[in-house]
């Protein structure tokens, strides 16, 4: 979990839809997946969902590649499987359900869910990325008498379970993400063996799994033989210097002192760091496009000024609708579109919106006399602090475009012309 | 054998750089290998770090365990030292000397050298001042990378060095060349 609201565990999904999991626990088993993945899929007509946990989307390792297959024929559908009015949708359903044994079936004979048996003081069941863990403690530890079942596809293999239950009294679930399969296992094993893992404390409830943690539930804790460092202080990361975002926050925070309950709603980006120090400006970010959603409800409710931040990137993905709805409703708020040409936070790639964002502002019916684009340039602050604090005072949705090119691509930029 | 490397600095020093060149060393000596990083808004300036376990055998966690790491390999003193709970008890801490102060709350620099001076295994250099010397300011995670060489043992000082010119060979002879003399210059200092 590294910036969602919660953990949000993807398996729910698989459960909820009725279709298979992969979920890999190393880099070759990733791309081995992918391609069992689809053949399922052709094979059962029906989605496949690959879980990757963040520990594995931020990891690296070389794999053995395979033979690339041929591309599938286009065969588009000539049947009516794609149009979910309820009297196909039930039958589809009964169809699903139908196959759900199928699942099932290939869960029990899968080679990614295996046993390894070195004793049965301690059942342990280890999904995805938790088996690495798991075998890592055991090699580091020398420990002896686990019966180790290792689980990578899913629906849960019953049966399997219920051997470890029958000659385990415990069994630990070793699982990233939210407590999915314990709970299963606590139902399929019911009094026949005790079940713990982050449910009942022996794993955080909280974070990541690491070696650290897996270890410790497994009864052998690691050890800091130098300790812990005195001289640390955090370093958060930062808006780079000589960002144009910093010119506008500088200018915004300004101008929103002078009113009293003044809020800005963030959205996501590198601009979101206008929540840290040095500019401490924002009262939420939540999900792309919030930024004017929250705006337009707080200026409904009757907060004043009610201002939102939003990069170019966010803008297009989802804050047009937000700014439509909020012309449908002459809401009173302040829109500020920070543009820096680019789709910075992810490394740069273009930005769907680039040269059109007064068009598209006009087009969902913003006044043209309340759309206004200014430079980011220290020098230009207090221009910027003028027009921000006309639009505040204007009563209804005015949008400003702040738009100056992010350093980072203006460095490649200038990189690249000087080579040619 | 098996090495442990926890590589560190904050965004914009070049670490994963170092990761890469190790990598492709340790690719061709045929070892296995994990690489484990944070990015995202690595380049804003706040500290990231990256965990490159190496090995003959198997790896199988993709990070490090507490008091699992051989080397501490760091662009920056005080973001060696925010890592120490994962060095072993034999384990060399190899950083630049020079502080990169961006935020308010920076350690007193004297009380910092005494801690990290007080450490069994500590090999630090001012690598911003080698680089500009033998080769150019960009090169200092060459120097820091030359000074980490004789630890990582799993992948020779030559293999490293090799390691350089092919993930430099696209960018011309007289950038191998100047990255490979930082390299020599921080594998000369003991």
């Amino acid at each position: 979990m590294h910036s969602s609201q919660n953990e949000q565990d993807s398996r729910f999904y698989g459960k909820f839809a009725l279709i298979p999991i992969l979920e890999p626990s190393n880099q070759q088993e990733a791309y081995d997946m992918m391609k069992v993945a689809f053949e399922m899929s052709e094979k059962l007509q029906e989605p496949v969902l690959l879980r990757v946990v963040t520990r594995l989307a931020h990891s690296r390792a070389a794999v053995e590649v395979g033979a690339q297959g041929d591309e599938n024929a286009f065969n588009p559908s000539t049947g009516r499987g794609w149009v979910l009015l309820p009297g196909i949708a039930k039958k589809q359903y009964a169809a699903l359900l139908e196959k759900q044994p199928l699942m099932l079936e290939a869960a029990e004979n899968s080679p990614y869910n295996r046993n390894e048996k070195s004793g049965t003081k301690l059942g342990v069941v280890a999904c995805g990325i938790g088996y690495n863990y798991v075998k890592e403690a055991i090699a580091n530890f020398k420990i002896d008498g686990i019966n180790l079942l290792k689980i990578s596809q899913y629906p849960l293999p019953e049966s399997k379970i219920l051997d470890l239950a029958a000659e385990c009294e415990e069994i630990l679930v070793v699982e990233d993400g939210q407590p999915v399969v314990e709970t299963d296992v606590k139902t399929i094993v019911g009094d026949k063996a005790t079940v713990i893992g982050r449910l009942t404390g022996q794993l955080p409830r909280t974070g990541e799994l690491d070696p650290d943690s897996v270890s410790k539930a497994l009864g052998y804790e690691t050890q800091s033989p130098l300790g812990t460092a005195k001289n640390l202080a955090g370093r958060p990361p930062q808006l780079c210097q000589g960002c144009g975002h910093r010119d506008v926050y500088t200018a915004l925070k300004e101008v929103a002192a002078e009113y009293e309950g003044a809020r800005i709603f963030g959205d996501i980006g590198c601009y979101t760091l206008g929540a840290l120090p040095p500019f401490q400006a924002l009262a939420s970010c939540v999900d792309m496009g919030a930024s004017i959603t929250m705006a337009k409800g707080a200026a409904d409710a009757g907060l004043f000024p009610s201002i939102a931040v939003i990069g170019d990137s966010t803008f297009t993905h989802s804050g047009m609708t937000g700014l439509l709805d909020a012309v449908n409703d002459n809401s009173n708020i302040t829109v500020i579109i920070s543009d820096n040409l680019t789709t910075a936070m992810t490394g740069g790639q273009d930005s769907a919106g680039t040269n059109k964002f007064e068009a598209i502002c006009l087009g969902l019916g913003v006044s043209p006399d309340h759309v206004k684009v200014v430079t980011p340039t220290p020098p230009n602050i207090p221009e910027i602090k003028r027009i921000i604090k006309e639009e505040i005072e204007y009563n209804g949705v005015s949008v400003i475009i702040p738009r100056r090119e992010c350093m980072q691509t203006l460095m490649r930029h200038r990189k690249q012309a000087k080579k040619q | 054998m098996k090495k442990d490397l926890i590589l560190c600095g904050v965004g914009g020093q070049g670490i994963l750089s170092i990761a890469t060149i190790i990598g492709e060393a340790a690719t061709k000596a045929g070892l296995h290998l994990k690489q484990a990083e944070v990015h995202g808004m690595s380049q804003r300036g706040g500290d990231v770090q990256s965990n490159l376990r190496l090995s003959t055998d198997e790896i199988y966690s993709d990070l490090i365990s507490k008091g699992g790491a051989d080397v501490i390999i760091s662009m920056e003193p005080m973001e060696s030292l925010r890592y120490l709970p994962y060095l072993g008890k034999d384990g060399w801490i190899v950083t630049s000397s020079k502080p990169f102060v961006n935020i308010p709350n920076y350690p007193d620099n004297e009380a910092l050298q005494a801690e990290l001076k007080a450490l069994p295994h500590v090999s630090q250099l001012d690598i911003d001042a080698i680089a500009k010397k033998v080769a150019n300011p960009k090169a200092a995670n060459m120097v820091l990378l030359g000074m980490a060489a004789p630890y990582i043992e799993i992948v020779s000082v030559e293999q490293l060095r090799e390691a350089i010119r092919t993930v430099f060979a696209r960018k011309g002879d007289a950038i191998v060349e100047s990255n490979l003399k930082a390299f020599d210059a921080g594998v000369a200092h003991k």
